[in-house]
C-alpha cells in the first residue's frame, strides 16, 4: 500500500503552486490517486507558502498530518517544516544551506545552480526539485518531461524546454548522488490504470458539472474561493457553445441577472463566497417568491466579514439554510469531493428546474482549491430534467397562469415569447395569474403552494453515505470533511474503536431516514469545521438526534484524520 | 400598426386618480402598437414603487422583481433570449438610488434593454420621501428641513457613461412621449428615457404646471451625436428643461459582440449534457 505525503514549501513567488501541480499531474499519470492542498501548515508570516501533495494507490481526499518528503525551497522552510516530518523523512533542499539533522534523510541538491545552468535562471529551481523528487522515487524522467510540456505549453516552447532541461538536470544529479538510498521508492507497488484517472480541482469539478448539466448563463462577482468556477466557465464559453459568462458589478446584480436568465428559460447560476452570498440574500428570497429555478454555488471561507480569504471553514451552513427573508423552499447540497461536486451540480440544476426554487451548492475552500484524483467522471449519470418547463401551450387549457395551483406546488412554466401566451412573475404576494394581491385566502394558498415543495425535495433527498466500520460510534460530517472523517474511522479501528463514518452530501432537507439510521448508533459525534457546531444543531432540529459530542476545527486549516482521532480520544 | 387595445390587462389599477402614470401607460401601449410588437414578444422587468406596477396593467410578459433590481434582471433576460424586446421600468428611487450602481453598469454594458424611469422626484409608493432627483431644499417627511443632497442629473450621468441612447420625456405630453419610447425600443443598445411625471398626491412643488412652464422640445438645431452639446442639454435644469433625444451613439449592443449568440438566442441552443471528453482530456 502506498500513502506518501510530499510538502513543498518556500517563499511566495517561488512557484509552489506550479511544482505541486506538476507533481500532482505527473504522479496521477503514474497511476496514483493524488490529493493536493495549498497553504497547509502555512502558519507563519505572509510570504511563506506551502502545498501538500499526498499520493496513494487508493482514493485519498484529505491531507496527512506528517510529511514523508519535504521540498524546501528556502532556508526558512527547512526550519519551519523539519518538525512536520515523519521519522526518517526525506528532505530535498538547496545544498547552499549547510544543514545537520539526525532524524531526517538529507538530500542536498544544487537547486538554484542547476536551474541557472540548465534552465533559464535560478527561479527554475522548482523544476530541478521536481526532477530530483522523481529520481528519489525511482520513476522515469520522460513522463515528468511530458507533464512539464503540457503544463507550460501556453507559455511557448522556450519556456517548456528550459523547464524540461532544469528537471532533467535535477533528475540526473539525484540519480548520480542518491540512487537507491531514498526509502520512498514506490515503483513496484500496486497502482490504478493511469489512463483512467483525472486530476482536477473542486472548483473545476463544480464548473464542469455545471457545464455538462447544460448551464447556459453564469453571472458572478469575483470572490475567493469561488472565482475559479467563474474563470473555468469564462475560459470555455466560446468553445462549448451556448454558454455566457458575465462579470456583474456586484453580487446583487449577479444574482438578479441569473434570475433574469433563468426566467427566460436558460439554466442559470451564480457563484460566490459568504460575503457575496450575504449580498445575494434578498435575491435568493426573490427566487423563492417568484419560483425561479436558481442555482447558487457558495464556496465558504472563514468569516465573519473578510475573515481568512484563502482558508477553509464550514461556518455558513446555517446562514445558507436561513438566508433570505420570509419562508420558502430550498435545498442545500454539500459535495464531499470532486466527483460528488459534478453530481451535486447536475442534481442542483434538476432540483431547481423541477421545484422552481433556489438550490444552494455549499462548498468551501478545501473542496474548491484542492486537486483531487478521480476515476473518470461519468456525468451522464444524472440525466437532465427540466421539470414542467414547456415551449408550447394548449389553448384548450385556457389562458396560461404562471402560479396555477397544483397538487405538488409546482406550476407549469413556459419559455417567454414562445407560445403566444403572456406570463406575469411577481415578487409581491400574487394571484395565480401573477398579479399583486392583498387577499388573505390567496396568501394562504400561495404560502402553502411554495412550501409544499419541501415535501418533494425531502422525498428525494440524498441519503447519507455510511462507511461502515462498526457501531461504537458514528462520526458524522457534511461536505468536504468526507475523506478525513472516513480515514479517521479507519484509524480508530486500529485503536479498537469501531467507528463508522457518515457523510452527508445533502444538508437540507435531510433524508427522511436519517433519524432511523443514526438513532441505531450508540453514539453520534459530529465533525465539522466551525466553532458552534452548526450541523449538529441542524441535525437536532430536523431529527431530534442529540449528538454526544462535537469535533470542531475553526482555525482555517483543513481537517486531517489525525486531528479527528486526537480530538476523539480527548473527548473520552 | 397594431391596435393599442390588445395590450389591455384585466388587472385592477392601484394608482391615484389623475396620476400621470396613466399617461405613461397610454404612451407605452401606443409605442408597442406602432412598432407591431405582439404582447408575447416583449418582456418587462420592473422594480417596486408606483411606477413599476405599470406592466401589470399591460398584457405582456412581466417579471416584477425587487426594488432597485430591474436592470440586472433585464440584462439576464436579454442575454438569455435576445429575440425578446426587454423593457425595464421603475421610479427615480428604484433606478437612481437603490439601483444606482446597476444603472451605471448597464450603460457601460450596453445590452439591448429599454429603460423607462418615471421620474416624479419623490418616493410615491412609500408616501412621500426625498429622492435622488429631488431639488435642493425639497421638504418631505424624511427631510423636514429640506434636502441637503445635490440632486442627481440622470441624463448627465448617462452621457458621462456613454449611454447609447439618452432621452427625456414629459408625461404631460403622452403623444411626444410615445414617439420617444418607440425610438428607444427600436434602438439596438441600452436606451434610457427619463420621464418627468407630476405626482399629484405627494409632490406639491413639481406639479404639472411647474413642468409645463419649463419644458420645451429640442429642435433640429440639437445634434444628439454631439456629446459635448448633449452634456450641456443634459445639465439644463431650472427655468427651461429640454425634452427629446439628448444623446445617441452607435456603440454596438453587447449581444452583437458575443459569438455565442450569433447562432441565435442562448435558450434555443440545445442542452445536450453528458460527458465532454474534450474537456476531460485536459484533466488527464
Ligand atoms: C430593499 C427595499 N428597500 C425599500 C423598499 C421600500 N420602497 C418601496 S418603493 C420605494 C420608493 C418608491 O419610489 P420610486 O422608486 O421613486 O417609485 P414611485 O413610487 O415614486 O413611482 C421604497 C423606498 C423596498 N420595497 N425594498
Ligand atoms: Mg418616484
Amino acid at each position: 500500500m502506498v500513502d506518501l505525503s510530499i510538502i513543498v514549501a518556500g517563499a511566495a513567488g517561488q512557484g509552489m503552486q506550479t511544482i505541486s501541480a506538476i507533481l500532482a499531474k505527473a504522479l496521477t499519470r503514474q497511476g496514483y490517486y493524488v490529493h493536493c492542498s495549498h497553504d497547509l501548515m502555512s502558519r507563519i508570516r505572509g510570504g511563506h507558502n506551502v502545498t501538500a501533495v499526498r499520493i496513494s494507490d487508493r482514493p485519498v481526499g484529505a491531507p496527512a498530518e506528517r510529511a514523508n518528503i519535504l521540498v524546501a525551497l528556502d532556508r526558512d522552510s527547512i526550519d519551519l517544516h523539519a518538525g512536520d516530518m515523519v521519522p526518517d523523512g526525506v528532505m530535498v533542499f538547496d545544498d547552499k544551506y549547510k544543514i545537520q539533522n539526525e532524524k531526517l534523510n538529507l538530500f542536498p541538491v544544487p537547486l538554484e545552480q542547476l536551474a541557472a545552468e540548465h534552465g533559464r535562471d535560478k527561479r527554475m529551481a522548482n523544476a530541478v526539485a521536481c526532477g530530483a523528487v522523481f529520481s528519489l522515487m525511482s520513476y522515469d524522467v520522460d513522463p515528468l518531461a511530458d507533464t512539464l510540456g503540457d503544463i507550460f505549453s501556453a507559455k511557448g516552447d522556450p519556456v517548456v524546454e528550459a523547464n524540461i532541461r532544469a528537471a532533467r538536470a535535477g533528475y540526473g544529479f539525484a540519480e548520480r548522488e542518491f540512487r537507491g538510498v531514498c526509502p520512498y521508492c514506490t515503483l513496484h507497488e500496486q497502482r490504478a490504470q493511469p489512463q483512467r484517472l483525472l486530476l482536477l480541482t473542486g472548483s473545476e469539478a463544480i464548473a464542469y458539472g455545471a457545464l455538462v448539466s447544460g448551464v447556459r448563463f453564469l453571472s458572478a462577482y469575483p470572490m475567493s474561493p469561488a472565482t475559479a468556477v467563474m474563470e473555468y466557465l469564462a475560459a470555455r464559453q466560446r468553445e462549448v457553445g451556448g454558454l455566457l459568462v458575465e462579470q456583474a458589478e456586484d453580487e446583487i446584480a449577479a444574482v438578479n441577472m441569473a434570475i433574469g436568465a433563468a426566467v427566460a428559460g436558460a439554466r442559470a447560476m451564480t457563484c460566490t463566497s459568504g460575503g457575496g452570498f450575504a449580498l445575494m440574500a434578498e435575491g435568493l428570497s426573490l427566487a423563492g417568491m417568484t419560483e425561479v429555478p436558481l442555482v447558487v454555488y457558495v464556496a465558504q471561507r472563514p468569516g465573519p466579514a473578510t475573515g481568512f480569504p484563502t482558508r477553509t471553514e464550514q461556518g455558513d451552513l446555517l446562514f445558507a439554510l436561513h438566508a433570505g427573508h420570509g419562508e420558502f423552499a430550498r435545498a442545500i447540497l454539500c459535495p464531499g469531493d470532486a466527483a460528488e461536486a459534478v453530481d451535486a451540480m447536475a442534481r442542483a440544476f434538476n432540483l431547481a428546474d423541477r421545484y422552481q426554487t433556489p438550490v444552494i451548492v455549499l462548498g468551501d475552500q478545501q473542496l474548491g482549491d484542492c486537486h483531487w484524483t478521480v476515476d473518470t467522471l461519468d456525468a451522464g449519470r444524472v440525466p437532465i430534467d427540466r421539470g414542467k418547463l414547456r415551449d408550447t401551450w394548449d389553448r384548450s387549457q385556457g389562458e396560461y397562469r404562471r402560479y396555477q395551483l397544483s397538487p405538488d406546488g409546482v406550476s407549469p412554466r413556459l419559455v417567454p415569447g414562445k407560445t403566444g401566451q403572456v406570463q406575469y412573475w411577481d415578487s409581491d404576494e400574487h394571484s395565480e395569474e401573477g398579479h399583486i394581491t392583498e387577499s388573505a385566502d390567496v396568501r394562504r394558498q400561495m404560502v402553502a403552494k411554495r412550501l409544499h415543495k419541501m415535501k418533494g425535495l425531502a422525498a428525494e433527498a440524498l441519503s447519507p453515505a455510511v462507511h461502515d466500520r462498526g457501531d461504537d460510534v458514528a462520526l458524522v460530517g457534511f461536505g468536504s470533511s468526507k475523506h478525513a472523517v472516513r480515514e479517521a474511522a479507519d484509524a480508530l479501528a486500529g485503536r479498537g474503536v469501531k467507528a463508522s463514518a457518515v457523510h452527508f452530501a445533502q444538508a437540507y432537507p435531510l433524508h427522511p431516514d436519517t433519524a432511523g439510521l443514526l438513532g441505531e448508533s450508540l453514539k453520534v459525534v459530529v465533525v465539522e469545521q466551525n466553532a458552534t457546531g452548526q450541523f449538529a444543531r441542524l441535525l437536532h432540529s430536523e431529527t431530534g438526534i442529540r449528538p454526544h459530542g462535537s469535533i470542531l476545527r475553526f482555525d482555517g486549516r483543513p481537517l486531517t484524520a489525525q486531528y479527528i482521532v486526537d480530538q476523539y480520544v480527548a473527548l473520552g | 400598426m397594431l391596435d393599442p387595445e390588445i395590450y389591455k390587462s384585466d388587472d385592477e389599477v392601484a394608482w391615484c386618480p389623475g396620476c400621470y402614470n396613466f399617461a405613461i401607460l397610454r404612451a407605452v401601449k401606443q409605442a408597442l402598437a406602432e412598432l407591431d410588437i405582439a404582447p408575447h414578444q416583449v418582456m418587462f422587468s420592473s422594480g417596486i414603487g408606483q411606477a413599476p406596477k405599470l406592466p401589470h396593467y399591460l398584457k405582456c410578459n412581466l417579471f416584477n422583481g425587487l426594488h432597485g433590481r430591474t436592470l440586472p434582471v433585464a440584462t439576464g433576460l436579454k442575454l438569455a433570449n435576445h429575440a425578446l424586446h426587454v423593457i425595464a421600468e421603475g421610479g427615480d428611487g428604484d433606478g437612481y438610488a437603490e439601483g444606482g450602481n446597476h444603472f451605471v453598469h448597464a450603460m457601460r454594458r450596453n445590452a439591448g434593454v429599454t429603460y423607462l424611469v418615471h421620474d416624479n422626484q419623490i418616493y410615491g409608493l412609500t408616501k412621500g420621501q426625498t429622492s435622488p432627483t429631488s431639488d435642493l431644499g425639497f421638504v418631505t417627511a424624511t427631510t423636514p428641513y429640506g434636502s441637503y443632497n445635490a440632486p442627481e442629473h440622470p441624463l448627465a450621468l448617462a452621457v458621462a457613461c456613454d449611454c447609447s441612447f439618452v432621452a427625456r420625456g414629459f408625461a404631460g405630453d403622452a403623444e411626444h412621449l410615445a414617439g420617444l419610447i418607440a425610438r428607444a425600443i427600436a434602438h439596438p443598445g441600452f436606451a434610457l428615457v427619463d420621464i418627468l411625471q407630476p405626482c399629484v398626491t405627494f409632490n406639491q412643488v413639481n406639479t404639472y404646471q411647474w413642468y409645463k412652464q419649463r419644458v420645451y422640445q429640442l429642435g433640429s438645431d440639437h445634434d444628439p451625436a454631439d456629446r459635448a452639446a448633449a452634456f450641456v442639454k443634459a445639465m439644463e435644469w431650472g427655468d427651461r428643461i429640454p425634452v427629446g433625444v439628448i444623446y445617441t451613439n452607435d456603440r454596438p449592443p453587447l449581444e452583437s459582440l458575443l459569438p455565442q449568440l450569433a447562432k441565435g438566442p442562448l435558450i434555443d441552443q440545445d442542452i445536450d449534457g453528458g460527458a465532454r471528453e474534450d474537456l476531460l482530456a485536459r484533466f488527464r
